[in-house]
């Protein structure tokens, strides 16, 4: 009946291993790592413990409401100019009776207006300076290496310490290549500063924050009166932000280096198609004993646990079935499977990391063709923290469901390489919008006090993607493709006025309704390769011999000769002697040089277009407040309508040209200045705030439940 | 054997009906418990009582032995010796109640197996149909098609493995109830039932349908074989496994039965007088 797979045992192994477990299990409670530092500045720390005064304080001003209920939605990448022009055109009823009986205005976003930037101004009130999260990618100063600016996951150290004696991290199981460490890793949320659910918790409201961004791994309630599910920066069994499989009989040129995804070449032989899935390395076996015994390294992929799975392919009709693990999934062509369980095996019989997939037959012939979706972190069995307490996930699946757990879950880069088409990428945000929704249904349904925080990404990532096909001179615009999908980002718009009835029937009087957006959108016509710019300018040299179009996270740049550099989509970095790893810049000097370089990035015109480029060149020294200004990058450039920083200065690149066209399908964006992108404000009361911004939600949302502003918070109430 | 079986799966509906819409749990424990009685009474009938306890007063008296005279390693290892002697009498002796045993548990365990294993579809969920051919019949060369009642949808062309021998197809349940899946065949149809709960009670769930006389036939009595002359082996059915969770772990029904009615047997044997 159902095949059956074994993975190979060697042999005597779970005795060995039992018996490695007893003795790790005695040795084990002794053991530690050093904790990890924290980060915070000395007024994070002196603000958390001010915390303990904010249930004080409530009891002197009265004491809070115990009936009063707060119900955020966020929506991300809703965008102000849009939604206008829809509730002028009847479309948007509920937003329109919403803004009518309450407030709308347009919400400034943050500087840069990049979501994890953004969301991290809503959830502590603060700017940049005061949360630390300045773009998506930060560099390291020392190596000029970027990194993921909202996480990080930190390798188990080398040294643990047994009853306080520092050993070496792992216990070695003899006769066999496991290795257990002593003391894990650990993953540390980068963002800074203290979220308003923190004050909220103290002050003895109950809170459900649901995949709020910059939230990865989630702040851990104190109290245990704060559920929350990690959004934006969470990652998926990889611990990427997101990398599919695609196994095809017809592999392109290119394929097999792709960003965010794998293409594996496969054959239907006897129609079956053999393959398997990898998964995250395994970090228990001895690989230093493996190279040694094999006398060959072991490569990055050869570390990674697989899971074999063959496909049976029908003789003509476009159908086959899956046998993957215990479960037989059969997939019609065009239909995506229902969420499938998955086991990575790290250790035979003892340690195996649990993960949830998605297929999706494309093509079953001529050509067979499987997408795999991401493998999520099983918010039942999680890997990596996601939600906090734990039980919140098991929690969530069993009222709604298994659902996408890594942020941003529309597959962007199979739609950009090709792998989807319009119409998948359509199916495929319209599960994870659906599963969104279920979420919100039950949390929702679960909503009888405190604050309730929803977010939806599904307009964000829709926009980004879809952009084109509403817009006939988008440089990506192709009729024939994109025509028949004009209506999809206006339809997406209809399907939130219809969540918002939803929640609106059953508001009562006690609840106030903030619905709002982190930023808005503009079209990306154009790439403006910061780095060329800054080559050409002569801030960015190269060493000799090195041609620019073959740098890469800027390597092959010339530190001792380089006054400037871009990395990041908006930032831009002067090279400091002491803070950059090979400065040049004196301390003194670096104002200076700030000012010319914004001055000439201000200047710059798009020769195809006569446009200014950039809007406005921000000094992080000017716009930014609080402990962690001194981390920011020097400049923050506010690109013009229509203008972004290319993908490739995001990635330290020097391409040919300063300026190109976009024609990828990444075609809408909010990486501008921020006064092109602002987003929307809806609330069920009047808005006396001439022109709010997403950091004076903190102290709107304390101000509703009677707490006062805190004192790292530079917004004040938008209804005071 | 049909009718045998029939029968067997009447009476244990008219046992279990009243424990239909309590917590599975309630019912499972019922019967495991009467179970271990049964079998309690069973091994008191067919085993060698007498025989049995004196087996039993010997190991004691070895293991005395063997605390006894720890210091006295020649007759430590006689005592060693002695002990397993013992154990191997006590199997002997334990041997013939066990098969007079064996029929009846494992007609127990089969009736609670298509009881407690799945459970059934709910509105919305999707599952695999899958039909195992006769030896030698080829599916991409045979003509069979699945006609879904009212309230199910069949929801993939069909998916015929000629390496397998098999042909499948994916399904929808929509509506609520006892459905009848027709399997239209060249010797005709043949019937698979298709459970879709309101909710997931405790029912009788057929998750295979087997040729007559066949060890699945055996094993899965929830509604009548496939006729010998038909070209089908077996149809099967993707339920979701039912979970039964004890303290947040989920616990298998198989263990949960074995440890309930083993437990029952060793507490009451006391009442019964029963050496075990």
């Amino acid at each position: 009946m159902r095949q059956t797979r074994r993975h190979s045992i060697i042999l005597g192994l779970p005795v060995l291993l039992a018996l490695s477990a007893f003795v790790a299990a005695l040795v084990l409670p002794g053991c530690t790592a050093e904790a990890p530092e924290s980060g915070l500045a000395e007024e994070d720390r002196a603000a958390l413990a001010s915390l303990g005064y904010v249930a004080n304080e409530l009891r002197e001003s009265g004491g809070r409401d115990a009936e009063k209920k707060v119900l955020v939605l966020g929506i991300d990448g809703m965008d102000w100019l849009i939604t206008t022009r829809l509730m002028d055109e009847g479309k948007l009823p509920h937003f329109k009776a919403l803004a009518d009986a309450g407030g709308f205005s347009p919400l400034l976003s943050s500087i840069p207006p990049q979501s994890p930037v953004a969301w991290a101004n809503f959830i502590t009130g603060a700017d940049p300076g005061g949360h630390g999260i300045f773009d998506f990618v930060h560099r390291d100063r020392d190596t000029y290496l970027p990194y993921l600016s909202t996480s990080q996951v930190e390798n188990a150290p080398e040294k643990a310490r047994v009853l306080g004696i520092p050993v070496r991290n792992e216990f070695a199981v003899p006769f066999t290549d496991y290795i257990f460490p002593l003391a894990g890793g650990a993953t540390l949320n980068l963002r800074k500063g203290i979220a308003f659910w923190q004050v909220l918790e103290a002050a003895g409201v109950p809170c459900t924050v649901f995949k709020i961004p910059s939230n990865f791994p989630p702040v851990p309630s104190e109290k245990g009166t704060t559920k929350s599910m990690s959004g934006m920066g969470t990652p998926d069994i990889l611990g990427t932000y997101g990398t599919f499989s695609f196994y095809t009989t017809d592999p392109w040129p290119g394929s097999d280096d792709l960003s965010g995804g794998y293409v594996y070449p496969v054959r239907v032989e006897d129609g079956v198609v053999h393959a398997t899935l990898l998964g995250p390395p395994n970090d228990f076996k001895d690989y230093e004993k493996i190279e040694e015994r094999q006398g060959a390294p072991v490569s990055y992929d050869e570390r990674k646990v697989g899971i074999d799975f063959a496909v049976y392919v029908d003789p003509s009709n476009p159908v086959a079935r899956l046998d993957i693990g215990d479960a037989e999934v059969v997939l019609t062509e065009g239909e995506f499977s229902e969420w499938v369980e998955v086991e990575f095996v790290m250790v035979p019989n003892l340690i195996t990391v649990s993960g949830l997939a998605r297929f999706y037959l494309k093509s079953a012939h001529p050509e067979f063709e499987l997408y795999i979706t991401p493998v999520q972190i099983n918010p039942v069995n999680q890997v990596l923290p996601i939600t906090d307490p734990p039980e919140y996930g098991a929690e969530l699946v069993d009222a709604v469901g298994y659902f996408y757990t890594q942020n941003m879950p529309e597959d962007t880069k199979a739609l950009e390489h090709g792998v989807f088409d319009n119409e998948i990428f359509v199916k495929q945000s319209t599960i994870v919008f659906d599963e969104r929704l279920r979420c919100f249904e039950y949390e929702l349904s679960q909503f009888d006090e405190g604050l309730l925080y929803f977010y939806f990404g599904s307009l964000d990532q829709s926009t980004h993607m879809m952009w084109r096909c509403m817009d006939v001179g988008h440089p990506a615009y192709n009729a024939e493709e994109d025509a028949e999908f004009s209506d999809f980002l206006e339809n997406l718009y209809v399907k939130f006025d219809g969540v918002l009835g939803e929640v609106m029937r059953d508001l009562d009087e006690n609840t106030t309704l903030i619905v709002l957006s982190d930023h808005g959108f503009a079209p990306y016509y154009r790439h403006f390769h910061l780095n060329r710019w800054l080559y050409d300018e002569g801030y960015l040299v190269l060493k000799p011999g090195v041609r620019p179009e073959h740098v890469e996270w800027l390597l092959g740049v010339d530190w001792t000769r380089t006054t400037a550099y871009g990395l990041g989509i908006n930032a831009l970095y002067v090279n400091v002697a002491g803070r950059e790893g090979q400065g040049i810049v004196s301390r003194a000097d670096a104002p200076a040089l700030i000012d010319e370089i914004a001055e000439k990035l201000e200047a710059v015109r798009d020769p195809k277009t006569d446009q200014l480029v950039v809007v406005k060149a921000y000094k992080a020294s000017e716009f930014y407040h609080g402990p962690y200004q001194s981390t920011a990058p020097d400049i923050v450039v506010g690109y013009g309508w229509g203008y972004r920083g290319s993908f490739k200065t995001a990635g330290g690149e020097v391409p040919a040209e300063i300026i190109s066209d976009n024609v990828g399908k990444w075609s809408g964006d909010h990486c501008a200045d921020y006064h092109h992108v602002p987003g929307v404000l809806f609330t069920d009361k009047p808005i006396t705030h001439e022109s709010p911004s997403l950091y004076d939600m903190a102290p709107t949302i304390l101000s509703e439940f009677g707490i006062a502003k805190r004192s790292w918070m530079v917004g004040r109430s938008v209804f005071e | 054997m049909w009718p045998i079986l029939r029968a067997i799966t009447k009476a244990f509906d008219a046992i279990l009906t009243p424990f239909a819409s309590l917590h599975p749990w309630v019912g499972l424990t019922v019967v495991s418990v009467v179970t271990g009685v049964v079998m309690l009474l069973i091994f008191g009938k067919t085993s060698n009582q007498k025989k049995i306890s004196e087996t039993k007063d010997k190991l004691k008296a070895y293991v005395m032995e063997m605390w006894i005279f720890r210091n006295d390693t020649l007759v430590m290892f006689s005592a060693i010796g002695s002990v397993l002697r013992s154990n191997v009498q006590y199997l002997r002796h334990s041997l013939r109640p066990l098969v007079f045993l064996f029929i009846p548990v494992l007609v127990i365990m089969v009736q609670l197996g298509i009881r407690y294993a799945d459970e059934p579809l709910m509105p919305g969920d999707r599952a695999v149909v899958s039909v195992k051919l006769k030896e030698g019949t080829v599916p991409s060369q045979t003509d069979l098609t699945l006609v879904a009642p009212k309230g199910v949808r069949v929801a993939s062309p069909a998916l015929r493995i000629d390496s397998k021998g098999e042909v499948n197809w994916e399904i929808v349940a929509e509506q609520p109830g006892h459905h009848q899946l027709v399997l239209e065949t060249p010797c005709g149809p043949v019937h698979k039932s298709l459970d879709v709960g309101p909710e997931r009670k405790l029912g009788k769930v057929g998750a295979v349908k087997a040729r007559a006389n066949s060890w699945n036939a055996f094993l899965y009595p929830a509604e009548p074989p496939v006729p010998s002359s038909s070209i089908i082996e077996w149809i099967k059915v993707t339920y979701p496994h039912r979970e039964l969770k004890l303290l947040g772990l989920t616990v298998h029904w198989l263990l949960a039965f074995f440890v309930i009615s083993v437990a029952a047997g060793f507490a009451l044997k006391g009442v019964f007088g029963i050496e075990v």
